[in-house]
């Protein structure tokens, strides 16, 4: 699934970031761009919360269990999105994608100081998006625990008898 | 958009502290005028998950986005009305959205002899003054969430 062409470019010579603009529990969220490792559509992804993409394990994240949203049910826009952060890799089912955004570093909005609690570890800050904003993730929180294929913290309960299944086919999915 | 109407007039000597009163699930609440940067009309918020109460959300007008103090939430009531508003309170983390009944909010001046404590005691108030059988909590907007 390629992403080519959904894209908005920027043309300053200003720094940009670019991020993958996705929902999950009816909300918008960025990933940003650089720790995305492939997309996969819900058919090759499968039911499994454990993927193996190339000899690459992704543990299954349930982000919106994590932050209390309402689950998604799948669908055909249903995508398994892969990330890592250091060693550390995952995978998340996103109800959406919307593409990717690049826009200028400037353009990148912090939390507001009122967010006093843990949520300031969640997200990077924010993005203006359509009529509204996406929240920014922080692949660090996101992917805590993920390491080595291990489940824990925000991690799915079901990883542990998904863990059991034989590894899938590599699938590559395209990268974004 | 404030209705100056009921302003009371000042007796001369006499400190007197300008308010803006507004309502919130039908419950009349003060602020200082001077914590207020406007009203406007309310539109949809975008929810955030999060840890901090009353903090869940965020406004956008424009390109600027303000995060969403739930007063309604701390006042235990659910905001009345078709036509809800935005009130723009200036805080001093910076400025945040408060949603608002459709009531337009008035401006009164209070002499500072008639601020009493506030016995309500569910949240914190700077104060309160009497309308009629009516005990109106003033509200620190600068300093709401900080306890």
């Amino acid at each position: 699934m390629s992403l080519r062409g959904r894209q908005a470019r920027v043309t300053s010579l200003a720094p940009v970031c670019r991020f993958l603009i996705v929902t999950v529990g009816g909300l918008h969220f960025a990933l940003p761009a650089e720790r995305i490792q492939g997309l996969l559509t819900i058919e090759e992804a499968g039911s499994a919360g454990l993927l193996t993409v190339q000899n690459v394990t992704y543990t299954s994240i349930d982000l919106a269990g994590g932050l209390q949203l309402p689950a998604d049910a799948e669908g055909p826009e249903t995508r398994a999105v892969l990330l890592s952060h250091g060693n550390a890799r995952g995978n998340i089912r996103v109800a959406q994608v919307h593409g990717l955004r690049e826009l200028e570093q400037s353009r990148v909005l912090p939390l507001p100081g009122h967010f006093q609690g843990e949520e300031q570890t969640w997200y990077q800050g924010m993005v203006l998006f359509e009529d509204g904003i996406a929240l920014i993730l922080n692949p660090a929180w996101l992917l805590e625990g993920c390491g080595h294929g291990r489940a824990s913290g925000m991690v799915n309960e079901n990883d542990a008898a998904t863990q059991l299944l034989p590894a899938r086919p590599a699938l590559a999915g395209g990268q974004v | 958009m404030l209705r100056p109407s009921l302003l009371r007039k000042q007796e001369s000597g006499s400190r007197s502290c300008p308010l803006l009163i507004f309502s919130v699930g039908g419950r009349r609440v003060a602020v200082k005028t001077d914590e207020v940067a406007g009203i406007s009309v309310w539109k949809k918020s975008t929810p955030v998950p999060s840890r901090t109460k009353y903090v869940s959300a965020v406004v956008r007008k424009d390109d600027e986005v303000f995060p969403v103090f739930d007063l309604a939430g701390l006042l235990r009531v659910k905001v009345e009305g078709d036509e809800l508003l935005c009130l723009t309170a200036k805080h001093h983390r910076g400025a945040m959205a408060i949603c608002i009944d459709q009531d337009m909010p008035v401006l009164h001046t209070l002499d500072i002899a008639a601020i009493q404590p506030y016995r309500g005691g569910e949240f914190d108030a700077t104060g309160s003054f009497s309308s009629g059988l009516e005990q109106i909590p003033i509200i620190s907007l600068a300093k709401l969430g900080s306890a």
